[in-house]
């Protein structure tokens, strides 16, 4: 049976391993010839134990792993393969693990090293184990045996690896093992731990130096007095104590309170590490690093006597060679499972349920008031919260001003790219108060909108400016609609009030004959007034536009026909200035620019509206928009009435120079001296029958203040008023959707988090995520509902990763401010660790992989790094009994490990020719690796004998 | 969203910016009527035209928003280049001072427009050589690092006029919208984006 199968692995190794085949299939024969007429079932047990390890043999690593090895460790290392097998009534499994990229010997301290590896410094390993609970041979014999056979079928293959059988108790942990090397050599192997009690001498660096050395120096009892070049390498590992306040004796450990889910923690009583971060306006975040893990390593020392070793003990751990810093991070960060992430991503997931039950209802009070079906559907989780509440809210959202203001919003391109509202407006604060409003659901949003409709119509009303919206801006088309709407209701009270006061108040200021005096036209006084017609007067002046103070005005002073002294027929009016210095044709006067009407301010849908009508109707060829037509009609009665004596080429030289042509080459209109100035109007402009000159003609000599304004602001106001109030629920869903998404992102953005690199991208990445997945939300084609929403919660997947990253970003950042370095290097290795999580997936992969990823500090940063183990105030110390050496600012190592070794040189003489091993190298002939905190101990050893 | 693929007929809102009398009006006349006016008139406002360009198995259908140049109805301007697809900056290549507006326009169309926006830059009135004012290379080397496409044009004689339009249909083909932004692959690159053709917000 076994030869069969030796037969076929061998035929499977020659198909496979071409090259190799020659120099196999000599060593088979030799060596692989088996005699099974008298094998006792050990014998085969061995031979079966040898088939497989032969397979192995012949596959080497590379095949193995192409065969799907299993992979163990982060850094795909070390892989495993396995096998079964039976002997009597008892299964063994039997494997193998081996290293891939050995070059040359790993370091003593590489995390990612299997225990094995780290116990004995060995680096391909055998272990075989019976397949039952356990997983340990309880009984001696049993594995002396199964040691001795996988010894005998090993160095039947000519094998020299190590091969392990786990013992006693799983919780001792204990192996015994034994490798072959060459034919002289044999390593024992022999591993146990002691959970309690551990003697005092084993505590400290002395008896344990005692302890190895007792291994061989049998012949010397005197350890003191003996000389021995043992090498030492130590490992102790720190850390940092709980982020809580020292007073507070809140033992409580954090994870106990963990799994209290929606309930944003406001009851621990530990200061908020996040005060001051910008979220913690909206929520408490948990802290994602729960403290820090330091490694302090000495390594290759060269010891000889106990005496020295108690010295190291009260050596600093500043004097180790190395230190590794690794952060403990919260598990929340990446398994769902046992705590829900409450933060902006987790309300925004709750408004997309809200807008996908929006689509249910035409406006927003069927789902407050309580008759409609729709709402009782779903009873959990609708709540509208009380009155006062909503109150509260509502003062927040209109009144609370100031807060943030300071705050320079850091404007991302990416983020006016979203079509929402700026942070610090009224919508977008609606829209971030509604997400934390009674559990964002639709019902309680209806209430909060109805209740915000209600306040601006009171504004508006009362002519109270609305708060958040400055009235001074242009409309923002890149904005949601809504945003939009109330930028020009905020527009439209303004006018509304203006008129009311110029009524009201003084009427003669505009109406100074400006002839008078010149200059106060231009002065700063008069450059803000508004007119009665609500609109602006903004000077529209040309580039070359100033005040009439230089030498050449002087120069007209003088001169008998200076304007100021020419008294005009007509009164002029609305006058903002002259400009430059232009003189009028066929007048010896100064241009005056005119107050002109702001072009009239129109939201997105004004627009559009407009647009399409100039579309449907304007097929005619030469169709003008009537709104710039009327502009123009407008800026030439301001200008007429501006001067008095100009004619239509005046006007053309002032609103469209580019179609004056100058007659002479220097005759730029500046000097005085040149006049009347010579030129003619461009072809186009004298054509016969121009429109421009139509218009020119049928226009009336009329200052801005007496003209029909451009826009009406009492009806637009209430048309703006009636939109927001039969706004359909899904659209204003929508648009909170963006608006949330975008504010959400803006306020994260504001966190400082040192600007990492990996995180900055991500954000930028997410800004363009969000502005191309939430386009088609608000343009006029809504694709499949259920798509979109599947698409938004995706989205809110993606956010959230991005929020829980930056919080990490934040806290790292921040705890480490010192080594800007350090935390930028940990932050890149955590980001890596996290990546593949973030799927695309909606369902939530949990890993139970712990990340481990350690930074060397370097020596200048120890400082820094040192201020996480802040020495334990008296209160903590008394508590604690310190039993190992080596503290760190009073902190002693949770865990200390010690690798001693010795080694021989070995001597070609005395041993014979025929060894494997370079016969000059020195061999290491006992090796101990100890593990151990104040209560329990590890002892692995390994011995190199030839016996 | 215009449908992509197939025979069908994109819809693509293009917009014509500049100085006053460059000529603007004079190359959508040209584009779309075949026709030359020695002084055409000025445009009030804006002027509205449609006209549509196969490429390869696909028709586009142009939107043209012919803008006024005056500066006064600048503050209109983003009504007409907002989600625009395409927009054709035109300078008169026989007045230095118009292309210097023309680089202004660039600007803002950059800092205020979509990014999706493919821009043009039309050095007009390319027939009075003996008037250069702007030579090619400058304009050349502007539009180069401004990532616009450039070419001088003439409507009086027609040169490049059809070939500017015809190079922006062909780069709006080419830059086939994402069927799906489904992927919320945040591998997102910023290239890959979805140009948006009609009315779509910006």
């Amino acid at each position: 049976m076994a030869s069969s199968s030796n037969a076929k692995h061998k035929r499977i190794a020659e198909e496979e391993e071409e090259e190799e085949e020659e120099e196999e299939e000599t060593l088979e024969e030799i060596e692989g010839f088996d005699d099974f007429t008298l094998a006792s079932s050990w014998e085969r047990f061995i031979s079966e134990i040898e088939a497989i390890c032969r397979v192995w043999m012949v596959d080497g690593p590379k095949n193995l792993v192409e065969k799907g090895a299993e992979c163990l460790g982060s850094q795909k290392k070390l892989y495993k393969v396995k096998s079964e097998m039976k002997h009597g009534t008892k299964l063994y499994s039997i494997e193998y693990y081996f290293c891939v990229s050995n070059k040359g010997k790993a370091s003593f301290w590489d995390d990612d090293l299997h225990d094995l590896q780290l116990s004995f410094g060995v680096s391909d390993f055998m272990v075989i184990a019976p397949l039952s609970a356990s997983g340990v041979v309880l009984d001696a014999p049993e594995s002396t045996k199964l040691l001795s056979s996988v010894a005998i079928a090993l160095t039947n293959c000519g094998s020299n690896w190590p091969a392990f059988v786990p013992v006693h108790d799983p919780s001792r942990k204990a192996y015994i093992g034994i490798q072959n090397l060459g034919l002289i050599f044999t390593r024992r192997f022999d591993a146990d731990r002691i959970g309690s009690q551990v003697p005092i001498r084993l505590m400290h660096l002395e008896g344990l130096y005692e302890l190895f050395i007792s291994k061989f120096a049998l012949y010397s009892v005197d350890f003191s007095a003996s000389f021995f070049k043992v090498q030492f390498a130590m490992k102790l590992t720190y850390r940092s104590p709980p982020y809580e306040s020292d007073d507070e004796i809140n033992s409580v450990d954090p994870e106990v309170n963990e799994s209290k889910g929606d309930i944003v923690s406001p009851n621990h009583i530990k200061t908020q590490w996040d005060d001051d971060c910008p979220w913690t306006e909206w929520y408490s975040a948990e802290d994602p690093i729960r403290g820090f893990e330091l490694v302090a390593i000495w390594s290759g020392r060269m010891f000889e006597s106990s005496l020295e070793m108690a010295e190291l003990e009260n050596a600093s751990s500043f004097d180790a060679e190395k230190w590794l810093l690794c952060p403990i991070i919260f598990p929340f960060m990446i398994d769902d499972s046992t705590w829900m992430f409450v933060g902006f991503a987790s309300q925004i997931r709750l408004l997309v349920s809200a807008l996908d039950m929006s689509f249910e209802a035409q406006f927003l009070d069927d789902f407050v008031s309580v008759e409609n079906p729709a709402s009782d559907n779903s009873k959990s989780s609708t709540a509208i919260p009380p009155p006062t509440v909503l109150d509260r809210v509502l003062k927040e959202i209109f009144h609370d001003g100031g807060h943030n203001s300071h705050l320079v919003e850091r404007d991302n391109k990416h983020s006016r790219a979203i079509k929402g509202a700026p942070l610090e407006s009224l919508f977008a604060q609606f829209c971030l108060h509604s997400l934390w409003f009674g559990g964002c659901n639709i019902r309680a949003i209806a209430s909060l909108w109805i209740e915000f409709v209600r306040e601006v119509r009171w504004c508006w009303e009362e002519s109270q400016p609305l708060p958040k919206m400055p009235s001074d801006s242009t409309i923002d088309l890149s904005a949601c609609l809504i945003h939009q709407k109330l930028q020009m209701l905020a527009i439209c009270i303004e006018k509304k009030n203006l008129s009311h006061d110029t009524h009201n108040s003084t009427e003669s200021v505009d109406h100074t004959p400006s002839g008078k005096k010149v200059d106060a036209e231009a002065d700063p006084f008069k450059e803000p007034v508004k007119n009665e017609n609500g609109s602006y007067l903004r000077s529209y002046c040309h580039q070359d536009s100033e005040p009439s103070t230089s030498s050449s005005f002087k120069h007209h002073d003088y001169s008998v026909r200076s304007p100021d002294l020419q008294k005009v027929d007509q009164v002029r009016k609305g006058s903002a200035g002259v400009v430059g210095s232009m003189m009028l044709l066929h007048s010896y006067q100064k241009m005056h620019a005119p107050y002109t009407q702001d072009a009239p301010i129109m939201t997105e849908d004004m627009h559009e509206e407009r647009l399409h009508a100039v579309e449907v109707f304007g097929d005619a060829f030469s169709f003008s928009g009537q709104l710039e037509r009327d502009i123009l009609s407008s800026d030439m009665s301001a200008f007429k009435a501006a001067n008095p004596d100009a004619v239509f080429e005046d006007f053309i030289r002032w609103h469209s120079p580019g179609d004056w042509e100058n007659d002479d080459t220097d005759g730029c209109a500046g000097d005085g001296n040149n006049w009347p100035p010579r030129g003619k109007l461009s072809q186009r402009m004298s054509e016969h029958g121009n429109l421009w000159r139509q218009i020119w003609n049928d226009s009336p000599p009329l200052p801005v203040l007496e003209q029909k304004s451009l826009l009406d602001p009492i009806r637009e106001g209430e048309k703006i008023l009636h939109y927001l109030e039969t706004l359909k629920p899904h659209q204003l869903l929508e648009q909170m959707v963006c608006t949330a998404f975008r504010a959400s992102a803006d306020i994260l953005n504001q966190t400082m988090y040192g600007d990492f690199k990996p995180m900055k991208t991500r954000f930028n990445q997410l800004y363009i995520t969000l502005a191309s997945t939430l386009k088609p939300l608000q343009a006029n084609h809504l694709r499949e509902k259920a798509e979109l929403i599947g698409d938004l919660r995706r989205l809110c997947l993606v956010f959230e990763h991005i929020e829980k990253l930056l919080i990490f970003a934040a806290s790292i950042h921040r705890k480490l401010l010192d080594v800007p370095r350090l935390s930028e290097a940990m932050f890149s290795d955590y980001f890596n660790f996290y990546l593949p999580k973030m799927g695309t997936s909606l369902e939530s992969i949990c890993y139970d992989q712990e990340f481990k990823t350690k930074q060397l500090v370097m020596m200048h940063e120890r400082d820094a790094v040192a201020i996480l183990f802040p020495p334990p105030t008296a209160n903590q110390s008394w508590r604690k009994v310190l039993s190992m050496g080596n503290l760190l600012n009073g902190h002693e190592p949770i865990l200390r490990e010690i690798i001693f070794s010795i080694n021989d040189r070995v001597e070609d003489s005395h041993y014979g020719s025929s060894i494997p091993m370079a016969t000059t190298e020195e061999i290491q002939t006992h090796r101990m690796y100890i593990q151990g905190t104040s209560n329990d101990l590890w002892v692995a050893l390994s011995v190199t004998s030839w016996d | 969203m215009a449908a992509p693929g197939g025979n069908k007929i994109r819809n693509a809102k293009l917009v014509l910016l500049g100085d006053v009398g460059t000529g603007k009006s004079s190359l959508v006349l040209r584009f779309v009527k075949g026709q030359f006016v020695e002084f055409q008139e000025s445009t009030i406002g804006a002027a509205f035209f449609s006209q549509t360009v196969a490429v390869n198995d696909e028709t586009i259908k142009f939107e043209i928003w012919d803008t006024a140049g005056q500066e006064r109805y600048h503050s209109l301007a983003p009504m007409y280049y907002r989600g625009a697809a395409a927009a054709v900056i035109v300078y008169d290549m026989t007045n230095a001072a118009s292309f210097t507006r023309a680089k202004k326009w660039v600007q803002e169309l950059q800092a205020q427009g979509s990014p999706n926006t493919i821009m043009a830059l039309a050095g007009n009135k390319a027939d009075l050589v003996e008037a250069r004012q702007v030579s090619v290379e400058d304009a050349q080397t502007y539009a180069q690092e401004n990532g616009l496409f450039f070419m001088e044009t003439s409507a009086k004689t027609a040169i490049n006029v059809n070939d500017i339009f015809y190079e922006i249909a062909k780069r709006l083909t080419r830059v086939q919208p994402v069927q799906n932004p489904q992927g919320m692959a945040l591998a997102d690159k910023p290239d890959q984006r979805i140009v948006n053709t009609t009315s779509c917000c910006s």
